[in-house]
Formats: structure tokens, C-alpha cells, sequence
């Protein structure tokens, strides 16, 4: 959600609507793995009812890609990964989000915010590469 | 491959990124919304539906056997009630299809939804088209009408039920 006081209503909502649910959990996921999903789509639900398309990565930072290979790579820590993930449109933001750190799969992914496999994939690639620029730019300016 | 650091550091490192921690107060303001709450039953709804619209239908059927109500009579009253149907019609099944935008979003988190509410709404489908029969038959009458009218305000008030009760 990109904020904190959304982040914990959504929290709020979810685990209330888990409770109400928890007769339909059918044993046959892990209870952390039913329970995340509810979580996930809480959040979808949200993002949908604001009836705002969400945004994506452009295809500008596509041409970067071969420019900068011989340049270093920025140093990886999670507070920097963090602070750019934050800077991602919402679309991208949520794919690198449910790929790489809830472990979904691109066709999940595609099910879960109504969108195809191959853009949920490209999509993933545009965020990772964002995410580099962003991390080389905090660097340059000394964050 | 370059790109493939961030990839391999972030996988590695899951469980680091997962630091934030809600408010404390946040536990007992879930544990306050966690009472259980009373769901409606919505096919006690539909038999009671189901039992108006049995009554019209063979209210019709008498009237039309038994000839109460004259052809002329018919036909100067039948256009009116019949164009009026057809606007609560158009009324009605546009602001189903909205409604049940809504409630498809909540099927991924109440998929349990999807059969009661879509099983709830065929049904009512099926008796309308049996009304409808009905008038194509030319038995049209008040009854018949008011009773196709009051299964499209039901089905409308049904989704309204379901929005009502989900919180998705």
C-alpha cells in the first residue's frame, strides 16, 4: 500500500475477515499461505474500489539496459532496496513485491491483479531495472 | 545477467525486508472486529420470493381461464404495462450488472460467495423467464407484470444484501 496507516487498516480488515472465514479454511494450503492470501486480496480490493487505474513501469528504462553494462553495480542493503521499491508506480511496486519477496509465480501474479502473464512479467524486469537506477542515483548523490 | 545480484540478494534476504511491525493497539481493534457476525440466510428470502411469484403465476392462469378480463380490455391496457416493464427491465438488469462488478471482486476472498449468490440469481432467472413465457402466451396481466417487476426489485435487493454484508 506504500503507507503505513493503509497498510494497517488493510492488516485490520483482513485478519477480521479471516476470523469470519475461518470455517471455509479447507486444510488443504498452509494456514500462513490461506491467511496471506486473504491479506493480498484485501489489499487488490482496496487498490480497485480507488476505481484509479494503477500505473506500471514505462518501457523508457528498457534502453538502459545495455548502456550502463559496464558500469558497477550499486551495493545492495535492504533499507536501500526498501526506500527505492517505494519509489515504483503502485503496478510495479506490486509485482516485484509478489514475486520476489511473497514468492508468487507470474501466472499467480497475473490472477491475482487481472493483468497477463507476459506483462506481469516484463513488468517485474522494468521494476527491477528501475529499482538498479534508483540505487545507482542514491549513490551518486551520496545517500 | 548482472541484474540478477539484486535478485539473488533480495531472495536471500527475504525475511529482512519483512521488519516493519504494526501498532500495538492494532491486535485489539482486530480482536473488537472479530466478533462474529449474523449472515443473512438468502434462501429464505428466495422461497418467500418463490411463493409470491407461484401465486401470481396461478392467479393468472384463473383469470385467464376464466376469462375475467376481456381481449379488448387486454390490448388497450397491455402497451403501457408492457413498456413499463421493459424500462424496469432495462433499470433493473443495468443496476444488477453493477452491483455484481462489486461482489466478483470478493469471490477470490469469499469464494463460497460465488455459488450462493450466482445460484440465488439463475433461479430467480429461471422463474422470470417462466413469467415471461407467461406473457409471450398472452395471458399478460397486472399480476403477472408486478410479479416480473417484484423478481427484478428481488434481485437487486439481493446483491444489496450481499454488498451490505461483505467487507472484501
Amino acid at each position: 500500500m506504500n503507507n503505513r496507516e493503509e497498510a494497517e487498516d488493510m492488516l485490520q480488515e483482513s485478519f477480521t475477515l479471516a476470523f469470519m472465514k475461518m470455517d471455509s479454511y479447507r486444510y488443504e494450503s498452509a494456514f500462513g499461505a490461506w491467511l496471506k492470501r486473504i491479506v493480498i486480496n484485501t489489499c487488490i480490493n482496496a487498490i480497485n474500489k480507488r476505481k484509479v487505474e494503477l500505473t506500471y513501469c514505462e518501457e523508457i528504462y528498457e534502453h538502459d539496459r545495455e548502456e550502463d553494462s559496464g558500469e558497477e553495480e550499486p551495493r545492495f542493503t535492504v533499507e536501500n532496496i526498501t526506500r527505492a521499491m517505494e519509489q515504483l508506480p503502485e503496478g510495479g511496486r506490486m509485482i516485484f513485491s509478489l514475486y520476489l519477496l511473497e514468492g508468487y509465480d507470474h501466472v499467480e501474479i497475473a490472477q491475482i491483479l487481472g493483468i497477463n502473464e507476459s506483462t506481469s512479467k516484463s513488468q517485474y524486469m522494468r521494476a527491477k531495472r528501475r529499482i538498479a537506477e534508483i540505487l545507482k542515483d542514491q549513490e551518486m548523490s551520496g545517500f | 545477467m548482472k541484474r540478477d545480484r539484486l535478485e539473488d540478494f533480495v531472495k536471500a534476504n527475504r525475511g529482512d525486508f519483512d521488519f516493519r511491525e504494526p501498532s500495538p493497539e492494532l491486535w485489539s481493534r482486530i480482536a473488537e472486529n472479530s466478533k462474529p457476525r449474523k449472515v443473512v440466510f438468502m434462501r429464505t428470502h428466495f422461497y418467500r420470493v418463490a411463493a409470491v411469484v407461484a401465486i401470481a403465476v396461478i392467479g393468472s392462469v384463473l383469470v385467464w381461464k376464466t376469462g375475467i378480463m376481456g381481449p379488448g380490455r387486454m390490448a388497450k391496457n397491455a402497451d403501457p404495462e408492457l413498456l413499463e416493464l421493459m424500462e424496469t427491465e432495462a433499470y433493473y438488469s443495468y443496476q444488477v450488472d453493477k452491483k455484481m462488478e462489486e461482489i466478483q471482486k470478493c469471490y477470490f476472498t469469499n469464494p463460497e460467495l460465488k455459488d450462493d449468490i450466482e445460484s440465488d440469481l439463475n433461479e430467480l432467472e429461471g422463474m422470470y423467464k417462466v413469467l415471461k413465457s407467461e406473457l409471450d402466451e398472452n395471458i399478460s396481466n397486472k399480476s403477472v407484470i408486478e410479479a416480473m417487476i417484484e423478481n427484478n426489485r428481488f434481485r437487486l435487493k439481493l446483491c444489496d444484501d450481499v454488498l451490505e454484508q461483505l467487507k472484501c
